[in-house]
């Protein structure tokens, strides 16, 4: 698994808790959105489609390059970061087809649109 | 009979929040507080530190089975579709039909189907000896409770149960 402190990361503008809007916060809502399809319901969530079940490497990485985009980078920009993602992603051995080992907790962002 | 299809077997026995509100018996495999009512336990089961709590142990089991057993974690999905399906159809049926005869928030049969799926994981990797929750969780269940939030820093601390 790679290091949570040692992943490829990227700048974007905006606070991703606070700052409805901003380009770091519709990333992270993309992809909240993209996670609760595999979460259980909880007080201010429907039960996921998929519950139950983890997505692939290669199910991330698009959910990854359609949040970039949704945030406003271009199809060639989002490609490219996602591909630095990918490249780290078989330094350590992890392939597309392989299931991620563990989903991440949701961030809890404040203020937006409700995504259910 | 394997171990996947005994736990089925028992979770086909479990009469679902039978002795919710009553007393907690002795022996179940937590450090255990009793909460009052459906109230207080629809709040708690509904909130974020249990959803975190929950799925910290889930993260546990298959980042323990990715590490040292990946082929074998491969297989967690297909793994998950047929317990679904097989759950579906019996012990998710009956706690479904309770809910909805008692009105009981949507998300509280979810974290039946949540907690009761993961049981079902955990013993399909037994063999791997996997860090064991919610077989542990299971008991509680079986003894007619409704395991719905922890108190104190995961995994120390307590479970609380109506």
């Amino acid at each position: 698994m790679i290091p949570q402190n040692e992943g490829v990361a990227t700048k974007l503008v905006g606070d991703a808790f606070f700052d409805p809007g901003t380009p770091h916060y519709i990333a992270h809502d993309t992809m909240e959105g993209f996670w609760d399809t595999y979460r259980r319901a909880s007080g201010g969530r429907p039960e996921g489609m998929l519950f139950g079940k983890v997505p692939t490497n290669s199910q991330c990485n698009r959910a990854l390059y359609n949040s970039l985009q949704e945030a406003g980078w271009t199809p060639a920009d989002a490609l490219r970061a996602v591909r630095h993602a990918k490249a780290q992603q078989l330094e350590y051995g992890l392939r597309g087809w392989h299931e991620v080992p563990n989903l991440p907790n949701p961030i809890n962002q404040q203020g937006g649109q409700p995504r259910w | 009979m394997d171990t996947t299809g005994k736990l089925y077997t028992r979770l086909d026995a479990v009469f679902w929040f039978s002795q919710c509100g009553l007393a907690l018996p002795a022996g179940l495999p937590f450090d255990c507080e009793p909460v009052p009512d459906w109230s207080e336990a629809t709040v708690l089961s509904g909130g974020k530190y249990w959803d975190w709590v929950t799925m910290e142990a889930r993260n546990v089991l298959t980042t323990y089975l990715d590490r040292f057993f990946r082929d074998e974690y491969q297989k967690w999905n297909g793994i998950a579709e047929e317990a679904k399906e097989l759950l579906a159809g019996g012990p998710w049926a009956k706690v479904e039909a309770y809910a909805k005869e008692h009105e009981l928030e949507h998300f509280i049969s979810s974290c039946v189907r949540w907690d009761t799926l993961n049981a079902v994981m955990e013993a399909a990797y037994e063999r791997f000896n996997p860090p064991i929750f919610f077989l542990k969780l299971l008991e509680v269940y079986e003894s007619g409770h409704f395991p719905c939030g922890w108190e104190g820093k995961f995994p120390k601390g307590r479970l609380l149960v109506l």
